[in-house]
């Protein structure tokens, strides 16, 4: 676990979801306590607070998640499709093969979190807030 | 792809003799001392065969609903047995019979499928086991006294607490919170087994796609049951102790509950789905005959359903009033994770189209689920949306969706995998007659039981009714579900026929009966007790379809481990990422503690559902006397040999500490599991500060003696210094000075717990008057007792090594003391400075 | 026990004679604005799920059928496309669909410059409901189990609860809400046309969960102001002599010390309990106990004789000792308080 984001650490694949879970906590947090403590007519750069804290945390979320998606493609796509390695004893080539299907499934992830991420952000613009 | 058809149409000649002493070091006990076994494939048949018994037991109670709402104003049952039998025939099948067989399948299953001989902690499993039997028989048997639980299985406060009397709802908190514990010693069995004893190759890319699942599922396990299980422990306080959580009179709010219980509730639909829909990916190509099409995307399908189904739990609570953007986000999540279904749905399609489907009995159960389970599905995304489901919550449509996605989720892949994964236990076959015609029964039977629900529902039926007026379009469509029911048992009673006569009857099963490419279909017969009789090298998803002459070199003994040269229980221990041996594990054999230790166990909760403390004091003496004796005697280090020629030339050490043993990564998991619980505290804390008009609230005023804090906390932290001191001595080989270190830190702990009570003491907070001093109290008793229980974990750690027993080690205890020991202080400094200064911030 | 074949009867009868006069309970009858939505709503998500579970199997059954063909397609961009591509699409424009649905179906909202919705506060407890009219002058008019309204006018009905959580649930008029101690929740309904439409709780509150309905009278404007006025007077003063006597046995037997009945607030036997409903009017109501059985002199007499039988486990005990004579003269009496 030295390096979170090393080619062989299964953290890799779970990344992406839970940035959108950390979205979806921030995002759900806010409303829930703005709505509760009356802070609706609280602004942040000419932002209501909660159109503002969904704003940003979408951005930073989605940003992220096309970083590690732009990781995950790195490593996935210069490797060779894996069905050629994946029946392989030499440990050097099972290794590639690993390493592409973990990137593969990081970037995999990456996407379907992009997605919900985008779709949990989406009713702050079409649905009232409390 | 020849390689396929080849091994799909070749009989593996059968085994050779097992060496003498594997056979003996894994022969099953004689006669009663028969239930002493701890052997994942014993345990691990019990544990399915208990879960069919609840499926029946919860099966019998749904056709008294059915009879009784067969026809409006019938009186088969009156209005307060009624709500006992809807209420135990939702927690019967959500907590004894559902969740539990999805563990036991696992257990059973992983091992064989994984190529190892065991799961890595069998005594565990075992206690896991007979406390869920116990417990579960006991929980279940308060039907017969009309005694049960009679508030929904979601047992909703006010109604649960101050409404339904005495014993009900504690039968359902201390029995069902109990089955919940004994269901995280599976997470941590079942996690560190998938993560640590593969067989040599199986890497994370080639792991066995049920696996995956397996994995995904019992994380979320031990993510959702905790807050449940705070949830319960804060319920029972409330009607025991009288601390309000609930009870809006005095400050608290019965929203806490619906969210602590969602929070799990949700998620547990995906418990009971996920491992089914690894059972289908795992037959389905056996049936149509090529490998799983998109093995990748399934498992992103997995993972992501797994986090996504967190996002989901206010789902269950739209008409509660909530903020309509609060419910929007997660009407989108609930959206969202049909995404990963599409997914899944769409692989196991392309996989039929792939190949040539062979229509067994499994395949059609395959079929039926995904017809069933699609509907399901869609039924699933309509309820997601919010302003339909202001109609249909609580009405029969919901009761619709939620059977189309659990029976047709579920229990058609189980039916499924029990046809085809029997033969494993019995070395029979089923029968292809009678399971076509129990097929039918039950596929027709369901249809008609539950689709006119969608109906009655959209017609204003509300569901929990123990009847119904005439003359609103309901009474012909009950009737049909009513019909319906009696087929559908009917077609159970067909299937259990078959599964109980085929263990006389049935065929004998050659080897690899189905044509598999799975491990597990690589063993002779019934499955021997060893499992595999030599660990294989793995290259691939389908090792047999991969090479068809595999189950022969495992028999050859030219896998690893083909032998047991000192008598004992072992399996391979690999790396986590890339399954490469690094260890054997000593697995135990034969011990009764288990069994008597879950005995002891069940009957103390049970007898303190009727508050009889002082009789339920022995059997938890004896519980935990039973524990304390177990733990004395893990860490089997024989003296004298420290490693092996495992085949191949390959020699492995008997013993790892640190961070590459099994036994670190049990507690890890289990930290994690707890973190999760006391995360749920945390809810529950800012919680009621959001409903709560000012903070403290309601003129209540804490004096907290910030000196006392500063001390406590001084020392907690101190403490902190002795038990690292002790894994160093531990790991220079200093016993006596490990012990010492140990004994400190307990004394400190000790120390720093008696300031912070006596904190509490002085805080001028009556916890039974209102909700804020009540969550005050339990925010810092909480941690207190993980403190608690770390210094009996430091002083029983610190005897061990002081006594230093012969064939026994105890670094692992060290480690395991340090980890946990660290996390309480954290969790206990966390707590202090919340209940310190939140007050001042909010 | 004599209780359950008494009970098994008497709700056949009941649910019989309720039938004819009950009105609708129904998602897909909608009778206000709301309602309308939501079963337009309810039958696009049913056509567009019936294509897609449609179209999904017939995918199925090609490949369980044409085995040689589909074996040239490369199976993954099954997956692509029909697994991930389409429910994104899909799941997309329906977020977006359910929102504006949302804002459709919450009366509450954005009517400016209308005229203001008529509040009535509605209070869940086992196993009734209490229901408080707000003339709009300060006014207030408290009844039972029974929601009278104007048509095409909103109503805001603030739902709380006394004891348990309970849901208000109107099918022909609008969604569900819960009516959960300690919080107040409210939910905005619209009749259009005028009848009798059933509710029911719809949110496990117990033993009588079942027989906790109530029934949403739609009146023509003026009809409502009418009723509304009538429902502010007092109870009608008995003049015939067996009401009279009625009205003393009434209160001989203890009624008042958990019913209020106005204008009977003075006296040692006053009616100003506040534990059942308000009965001073309960003569004009549609049902008792909540839709248990319909209205009449029978009815009354039964209920307050084996309110337990009938509806075991509500709050109102038995009066098993009461001769039928007294008991037909108190129905009498409370049949008469229209």
């Amino acid at each position: 676990m030295a390096n979170l984001l090393a080619r062989d650490n299964p953290f890799t694949i779970i990344l992406a979801p839970i940035l959108w879970s950390l979205h979806f906590l921030v995002v759900y947090c806010t409303n829930a306590v703005a709505c509760a403590k009356g802070w609706g007519g609280v602004t942040v750069l000419g932002l209501g607070l909660v159109d503002f804290t969904v704003l940003a945390a979408t951005v930073v979320v989605l940003v992220l998640l096309a970083g590690l998606a732009g990781l995950a493609w790195s490593r996935f796509a210069p490797v060779k499709d894996a069905r050629d390695y994946v029946h392989e004893h030499d440990p050097e080539l099972a290794r590639q093969a690993r390493q592409r299907f973990m990137a593969l499934a990081g970037l995999l992830q990456c996407g379907l979190a992009f997605v919900a991420t985008a779709f949990v952000a989406l009713p702050v613009l079409l649905v009232p807030k409390c | 792809m020849t390689n396929i058809d080849q091994a799909r149409t070749t009989t593996p000649p059968p085994p050779g003799p097992l060496p003498h002493n594997l056979a003996t070091a894994w022969a099953k006990p004689k006669g009663w001392r028969q239930l002493t076994e701890v052997n994942n494939t014993f345990i691990g048949a019990m544990y399915v065969g208990t879960g069919l018994l609840f499926l029946v037991l919860g099966g019998v109670l749904a056709l008294l609903i059915r009879w009784q709402l067969a026809v409006p104003g019938n009186d088969l049952l009156t209005p307060e047995q009624y709500n006992q039998v809807f209420t135990m025939h939702g927690t019967t099948m959500m907590f004894l019979f559902a969740v539990p067989i999805v563990e036991a399948t696992s257990v059973y299953l992983m091992p064989l499928q994984l190529g190892a001989r065991d799961l890595p902690f069998p005594r565990m499993s075992a206690y896991g086991f007979w406390c869920y039997l116990f417990g579960g028989l006991m929980a279940y048997s308060s039907i017969f006294w009309w005694i049960a639980p009679n508030s929904g299985w979601f047992v909703y406060p006010p109604l649960s607490t101050d409404y339904a009397g005495d014993y009900k709802t504690d039968f359902w908190l201390l029995g069902i919170g109990f089955i919940e514990i004994a269901a995280i010693a599976q997470v941590v069995e079942v996690v560190v087994g998938i993560m640590k004893t593969r067989a040599v190759g199986m890497s994370l890319d080639r792991l066995p796609i049920y696996s995956w699942y397996v994995l995904v599922t019992v994380l979320m396990i031990g993510f959702g049951f905790p807050p449940l299980i705070l949830g319960d422990i804060l319920m029972e306080v409330e009607r025991a102790a009288g601390w309000p959580f609930f009870d809006p009179t005095r400050g608290g709010d019965p929203l806490l509950w619906q969210h602590l219980f969602w929070f799990f509730g949700h998620p547990e639909v995906y418990i009971i789905f996920l491992p089914a829909a690894g059972l289908v990916s795992t037959i389905l190509p056996t049936f149509v005959g090529r490998p799983l099409v998109g093995y990748t995307w399934v498992v992103l399908a997995a993972i992501a359903t797994g986090f996504l189904s967190f996002g989901l739990w206010v789902h269950h609570m739209f008409t509660t009033g909530l903020p309509h953007l609060s419910l929007s986000f997660f009407s989108a999540a609930s959206f969202a994770v049909a995404i990963p279904t599409g997914i899944q749905v769409f692989c196991w399609i392309a996989t039929i189209w792939s190949g040539k489907p062979v229509w067994k009995v499994p395949f059609l159960y395959i079929i039926g689920f995904l017809f069933t389970f699609v509907m399901g599905g869609l039924t699933g995304v309509m309820v997601a949306a919010v302003p339909f489901d202001w109609q249909a919550h609580d009405s029969y449509f919901i009761v619709a969706h939620l059977h189309y996605v659990l029976i047709g989720g579920m229990v058609f892949p189980l039916l499924a995998a029990l046809y085809y994964y029997l033969p494993l236990a019995s070395g029979r076959m089923m029968s292809e007659r009678l399971g076509k015609l129990s097929f039918w029964l039950i596929f027709l039977g369901f249809h008609a039981t539950f689709f006119p629900m969608h109906v009655t529902g959209l017609l204003g039926m509300p569901r929990r009714v123990y009847t119904y007026p005439a003359g609103f379009g309901w009474d012909g469509l009950n009737l049909a579900s009513s019909l319906g029911a009696a087929v559908l048992a009917l077609g159970f009673v067909v299937f259990f026929y078959d599964l109980i006569s085929h263990w006389w009857v049935g065929p004998k099963a050659k080897r690899n009966p189905w044509g598999a490419g799975t491990l597990e279909w690589a063993s002779s017969l019934p499955s021997p007790d060893t499992g595999v009789r030599s660990v294989p090298r793995v290259t691939g998803h389908y090792p047999i379809w991969d090479d068809p002459d595999l189950p022969g070199r495992i028999d050859r003994g030219e896998g690893l481990l083909a032998d047991s040269p000192h008598g004992f229980r072992e399996t391979i221990r690999t790396g986590t990422v890339d399954a490469r041996p690094e260890q054997i594990l000593i697995l135990p054999g034969p011990t009764a503690v288990p069994l008597v230790a879950g005995l002891a166990t069940a009957t103390a909760f049970i007898l303190a559902v009727f508050h009889l403390w002082l009789w339920a004091a022995p059997p938890a003496a004896l519980a935990v006397s039973l524990l304390l004796y177990w733990a004395w005697h893990t860490e089997f280090r024989p003296e004298g040999v420290a490693s092996r020629d495992v085949g191949d030339g390959m020699i492995l050490p008997y013993y790892a500490t640190g961070p590459r043993s099994h036994a670190w990564w049990a507690m890890v998991v289990l930290v994690v599991t707890d973190a999760s619980a006391y995360g749920g505290l945390l809810f529950s804390y800012l919680f009621i500060w959001t409903v709560s008009g000012s903070w403290p609230p309601g003129g209540l005023s804490a004096t907290f003696d910030g000196t006392l804090a500063l001390a406590g906390a001084g020392l907690l932290l101190l403490s902190v210094l002795p038990v690292r001191m002790a894994v160093s001595a531990d790991r220079r080989g200093r016993p006596l000075s490990t012990a010492l270190f140990l004994v400190l830190a307990s004394l400190l702990g000790a120390a720093a717990g008696f300031l912070l009570w006596l904190l509490l003491r002085a805080s001028n907070l009556p916890a039974a008057e209102h909700t804020y001093a009540a969550l005050v109290w339990m925010m810092l008793l909480f941690p207190l007792g993980h403190v608690a229980l770390g210094m009996v974990m430091a002083l029983f750690t610190a005897t061990k090594a002081a006594v230093r027993p012969r064939g026994l080690a105890w670094s692992h205890a060290v480690a395991n003391t340090s980890l946990w020991w660290q996390w309480s202080v954290a969790q206990l400094l966390f707590s202090l400075a919340v209940v310190l200064y939140f007050p001042t911030l909010a | 026990m004599r209780g359950r074949h008494v009970l098994g009867a008497v709700l056949a009868l009941a649910a019989l004679a309720l039938a004819g006069c009950t009105g609708q309970q129904a998602v897909l009858d909608p009778r206000g604005p709301a309602a309308a939505h939501l079963a337009e709503f309810s039958w696009l998500l049913f056509w567009g799920g019936a294509a897609i579970f449609a179209f999904t199997m017939a995918m199925l059954a090609i490949g369980l059928v044409f085995t040689d063909w589909t074996k040239r397609t490369p199976p993954i961009r099954l997956v692509v496309w029909l697994g991930l591509a389409f429910p994104v699409v899909t799941l997309l424009a329906l977020t977006v669909y359910t929102a504006a649905v949302g804002r459709w179906v919450d009366l509450g909202r954005g009517q400016d410059g209308g005229e203001p919705p008529l509040r009535v506060d509605v209070v869940g407890q086992q196993y009734w409901w209490e229901v408080t009219y707000h003339d709009g002058q300060g006014g207030t008019v408290t009844s039972a189990n029974e929601l009278n309204i104007p048509v095409g006018r909103r109503v805001e009905v603030h739902l709380a609860s006394r004891d348990v959580i309970h849901s208000f649930w109107v099918p022909s008029l609008h969604g569900k809400m819960d009516l959960i101690p300690g919080r107040t929740n409210t939910i905005t309904i619209q009749a259009d046309t005028p009848g009798v439409i059933r509710g029911q709780c719809a949110e496990f509150c117990g033993e009588q969960h079942a027989l906790m309905a109530f029934f949403v009278v739609a009146h023509e404007s003026a009809a409502f102001e009418a009723w509304l006025a009538a429902r502010r007077q007092p109870a009608r003063v008995p003049e015939m002599p067996d009401l009279v006597a009625g009205q003393r046995a009434f209160l001989a037997a203890g009624c008042g010390s958990c019913h209020v009945v106005r204008g009977l607030a003075e006296g040692p036997y006053a009616a100003v309990g506040q534990l059942g409903p308000d009965l001073t009017h309960v003569g004009s109501r549609l049902s008792l106990a909540a839709g248990t059985l319909p209205n009449g002199v029978g009815p009354l007499a039964a209920w307050i004789a084996d309110a337990q039988d009938l509806k075991p486990g509500n709050r109102m005990p038995s009066f098993h000792h009461l001769d039928s004579e007294t008991l037909t003269s108190i129905a009498r009496y409370l049949g008469s308080l229209e």
